[in-house]
């Protein structure tokens, strides 16, 4: 049962982190278009700042699958934290993008809450962060266990040879 | 010491993790109960009464504009066109006129029917039809309702501006006190019995404008 739904929320993660990205940049594009402030210009530094923490979590996610990472993959609570926080952020980009019944929505005309978006920037940095951190910690413990296993193994062999 | 180091290492991710789970659960659970507070319709007792007495307005108006005759006057002719066109407005999608006669509204309904009275009521028609009567070359008897009309229009721009301010608080997403949801509520009630007022105030203003109108065309006669 817990492979199962260890496994079920793995994936679920992983088809949440593209959505959530685009979701973000989208509205972070418009609404630094609202401000008439240039991604690339003079505004860059601000505009990685949201960036950053999404890539890096991409690119963990992406480390996770090819280096074939047990603690990561194998860790529910790790996996349950992760799929929370991406279903966070998708309720976060979803009332945004539709929550009509704040005002602020139909004020701005480009049909987007900006307001509450940029409120919960903070939280949403966060977490991201606290995902890649546990992630890295995970990568370096896996390493460590690892380690273990291989002197297991040669003292196995060391024991055979003899 | 690996082993040290591993079951230190342990205690560190899962904190890391459960502070995350904890802040994620936290965000997810005051999204929901915040979009569910501001879903909430709001119970206007009124509001068929401040409906009626709007639609009556403008059915009188109908009736006003369909008694004026022809005139050679271009000065009333303008008028009479500008009018027309203002009671169109103050018929259109989005205004009191269109708006359910239902007891409940959302907040929604509130915001839509104050942007539509800003825009369209007091940008289009007070602004673009009817500020030309405070000109020099308008007769006295237009030129007088004429500042009368702009007097009052300054006030309910006021009124509805100040409205439509206080309810975009709630636009974050959470409400820190009962109080301040509790705030936004009655704001919404009594932003929505304003805007409401300010309607059928301007559709008076615009009622004794035609009449004014027809009393002018019958003197000429």
């Amino acid at each position: 049962m817990t492979k199962i739904l260890n496994k079920l929320f793995y994936i679920l993660k992983n088809i949440l982190l593209p959505v959530i990205f685009v979701g973000t940049l989208y509205i972070v594009i418009f609404m630094f278009k609202r401000l008439d402030k240039e991604l690339f210009g003079a505004n860059l530094m601000e505009f990685l700042k949201v960036v950053i923490p999404f890539i890096l979590l991409i690119i963990f996610s992406l480390i996770n699958s090819f280096l074939n990472i047990k603690t990561v993959k194998n860790n529910i609570y790790f996996n349950i934290t992760s799929f929370l926080v991406m279903l966070v952020i998708s309720v976060f980009c979803y009332r945004a993008l539709f929550d009509q019944n704040m005002f602020l929505w139909h004020k701005y005309g480009y049909n987007i809450n900006f307001n509450y978006f940029s409120d919960q920037m903070a939280s949403i940095k966060v977490m991201i962060y606290g995902l890649s951190l546990a992630n890295i910690l995970l990568i370096v413990k896996d390493k460590l266990t690892d380690e273990k296993k291989e002197i297991k193994e040669t003292t196995k062999k060391v024991k055979k040879t003899e | 010491m690996k082993k040290f180091l591993s079951d230190y290492l342990n205690i560190i991710i899962y904190t890391i993790i459960g502070f995350t789970f904890m802040i994620a659960s936290f965000y997810l659970m005051i999204n929901y109960y915040h979009s569910q507070e501001i879903k909430t319709p709001i119970y206007v007792a009124d509001n068929e009464i401040k409906y009626t007495s709007y639609r009556n307005t403008i059915q009188a108006l109908d009736t006003s504009l369909s008694k004026y005759k022809r005139s050679d006057d271009k000065v009333r002719r303008d008028l009479y066109n500008k009018v027309s066109t203002c009671r169109n407005i103050l018929k259109s999608e989005g205004t009191l006129y269109t708006l359910q006669t239902n007891q409940t509204l959302n907040s929604y309904d509130v915001y839509k029917l104050g942007e539509a009275f800003q825009s369209n009521i007091l940008n289009v028609c007070y602004a673009t039809h009817l500020s030309y009567l405070n000109e020099k070359d308008i007769p006295t008897i237009y030129k007088n309702l004429g500042s009368l009309i702009q007097s009052n229009v300054n006030i309910l721009s006021n009124q509805t501006m100040f409205a439509l301010d206080e309810i975009k608080n709630n636009s974050s997403y959470y409400f820190n006190t009962n109080i301040s949801s509790a705030t936004i509520r009655n704001n919404l009630l009594s932003d929505y019995n304003i805007i409401a007022s300010s309607y059928n105030e301007f559709a008076k203003m615009v009622l004794t404008l035609s009449e004014v109108l027809n009393e002018g065309g019958n003197n000429n006669d």
